[in-house]
């Protein structure tokens, strides 16, 4: 497919507040051009407002959107090669997926709909299946459709809300490898949702974390591994060490054989160290292991 | 903004407005039926034959802009296609306005003109006696069923929901009527402001006896006119409106 204009997503200091409640608080993010970018946040994080925000869909509050150099609300023409995937995805069931597809085709402006959708359709891994009614298709297929219809703008930049939920384990696997091929292959800019760490870590090359509509971090995989270290401990006295550790500043949490050391970052870890040797000979605790562990989302969030 | 652009969208949410079976069932029962009523009535005017052919297709309309228009602009919201929608790079503007066309204005016209051209071509010596006449009183009911679906979409884009908005549809349409026959019994005399405005409240009576009347007395007064042009213009413009400017699904 052929490129046209590539730029990136900018949110500076957005706000959007529903009722009493601040879906998202001040957020300034950039999405990077040609990378994919992981959104991470835990259920009512903000995600899909902000992704709602990013097209256009709905108003932000305060601050400032630019899809493709233009306000998404104001000035359609920042979604001309923007493909959306919806969070759960729906297309009219009353034809057809491929005179569905081929209709949008027309409203992106495709100067040959049934090529377009074609291509699409193969591209996605739709093939067999374009002349049944979405309603007909499995939750994977639909999945794949909302995908072809989103290739359908020739796009630049492909938006996914939680491109996996509701899938099983395999088509998780499948659905992400081929969003994935899709960056490659078109040089897409990709922004995705997930709720699962180690599934946005194994693809996106920068990753956005929310939580309670604020932003946590945006950053590599890697650093957010490095601020995401835990140090799990097995002790003879799990309870006392605890106890004295958060004495000294140390967030723990602990069950009666083991301890669990929340840190800021990596760079914590000799401080840890130091502490666990002074307190281990002046109170007569043993101290069996000292591992780090992988953070997963909700760890680092509960952390926080 | 490209007119092969709206024209797309309308092609993709009128395939949902019209699918069948409802809007092809109804548009045959009242074809039939006028068809039927026609032949086994006789009308000295074409505009009895015309009242009396649409008053029925009117309540049929009004229960299909409720049930499918109106409503449907809801299911939209429920099932998120109207995310889809808003992420196509069409203008806000545009895609209120292919909403109203295609959820209000269409089966409007499909529901109104078939029956009327059916009557029309059954009895036709009548009709070519007066045909401006009979295409004004067809006009006449086609105002009358955009303001209702022109309220009705206006309820679904606060309701959201498409059971609350075929009930709050259903309910404005018959608390309508029941006001405007509670004002026509209360009033005391055809020339009283009370009887006017029940008579005005259905612009198809304002236009019939405009064009029956020849006592002036009894001739409508402009406001008579003007009034349910003026609420259709209101709703419909407030439905664009809060559509294109501050509707979230």
């Amino acid at each position: 497919m052929a490129k046209t204009l590539r730029a990136p997503i900018i949110l500076d200091n957005v706000t959007k507040t529903y009722g009493d409640k601040k879906a998202l608080s001040n957020v300034s993010v950039t999405v990077k051009e040609n990378k994919i970018t992981g959104l991470l946040g835990p259920n009512g994080s903000g995600k899909t407002t902000m992704i709602k925000i990013i097209l256009g869909i709905i108003r932000k509050d305060a601050g400032k959107v630019l899809l493709r150099g233009r306000d998404p609300f104001k000035d359609p023409r920042a979604r001309e090669h923007v493909g959306y995937i919806p969070e759960r995805p729906e297309l009219p069931s009353s034809m057809p997926v491929r005179e569905v597809l081929i209709t949008a085709a027309k409203i992106y402006g495709s100067t040959n709909p049934k090529d377009t959708v074609d291509e699409a359709i193969s591209l996605a891994g739709l093939s067999g299946n374009e002349w049944k009614r979405f309603k007909e298709l499995s939750a994977g297929l639909k999945q794949r459709a909302a995908i072809a219809h989103a290739l359908i703008s020739d796009p630049d930049i492909l938006i996914a809300d939680e491109p996996t939920s509701n899938l099983d384990p395999i088509e998780r696997v499948r659905i992400l490898d081929l969003l994935v091929d899709l960056n490659r292959k078109e040089d897409l800019t990709l922004l995705f949702t997930g709720h699962v760490l180690a599934e946005v870590s194994r693809v996106a090359e920068d990753i956005i974390v929310l939580r309670n509509g604020k932003l946590l971090f945006q950053g590599s995989p890697r650093n957010l591994m490095d601020i995401a270290s835990i140090v799990a401990i097995r002790a003879s006295d799990p309870v006392k060490l605890s106890m004295l550790l958060e004495e000294r500043g140390f967030k723990t949490r602990h069950t009666p054989f083991s301890l669990t050391v929340y840190l800021s970052g990596r760079e914590e870890i000799p401080r840890l160290m130091e502490a666990l040797a002074v307190l281990a000979s002046k109170h007569g605790i043993d101290i069996f292991s000292i591992d780090t562990v992988e953070a997963s989302l909700e760890e680092m969030l509960r952390r926080e | 903004m490209s007119l092969k652009r709206i024209y797309g969208l309308l092609s993709l949410d009128l395939s949902d407005t019209i699918r069948p079976p409802l809007l092809y069932f109804m548009v045959f029962v009242i074809t039939l039926l006028s068809v039927v009523l026609a032949y086994v009535q006789l009308f000295s005017t074409t505009e009895s034959l015309a009242m009396n052919i649409l008053r029925p297709t009117l309540l049929a309309t009004a229960l299909f802009l409720a049930l499918r228009g109106a409503s449907g602009i809801s299911q939209l919201v429920s099932n998120r296609v109207m995310e889809v929608y808003l992420s196509y790079p069409v203008s806000r503007l545009s895609i209120a306005i292919v909403l109203y066309i295609s959820r209000v204005v269409v089966p409007s016209i499909l529901l109104i003109t078939i029956p009327l051209l059916a009557a029309g071509i059954v009895l036709e010596p009548l009709v070519v006696q007066e045909p401006s006449n009979y295409i004004l009183m067809g006009v006449s009911f086609l105002v009358q069923a955009l303001f209702y679906g022109s309220v009705f979409v206006l309820i679904a884009l606060v309701a959201k929901s498409t059971g609350t908005t075929s009930i709050l549809s259903l309910l404005f349409y018959f608390s309508y009527n029941i006001i405007a026959l509670i004002l026509s019994s209360v009033s005391s005399s055809v020339t009283s402001t009370l009887f006017r405005l029940a008579q005005a409240m259905s612009f198809y009576m304002t236009v019939y006896n405009s064009l029956t009347t020849n006592i002036e007395a009894l001739r409508p007064y402009l406001w008579e006119y003007l009034l349910v042009p003026s609420l259709t213009l209101l709703s419909a413009l407030t439905f664009i409106l809060i559509m294109s400017r501050r509707f979230e699904p």
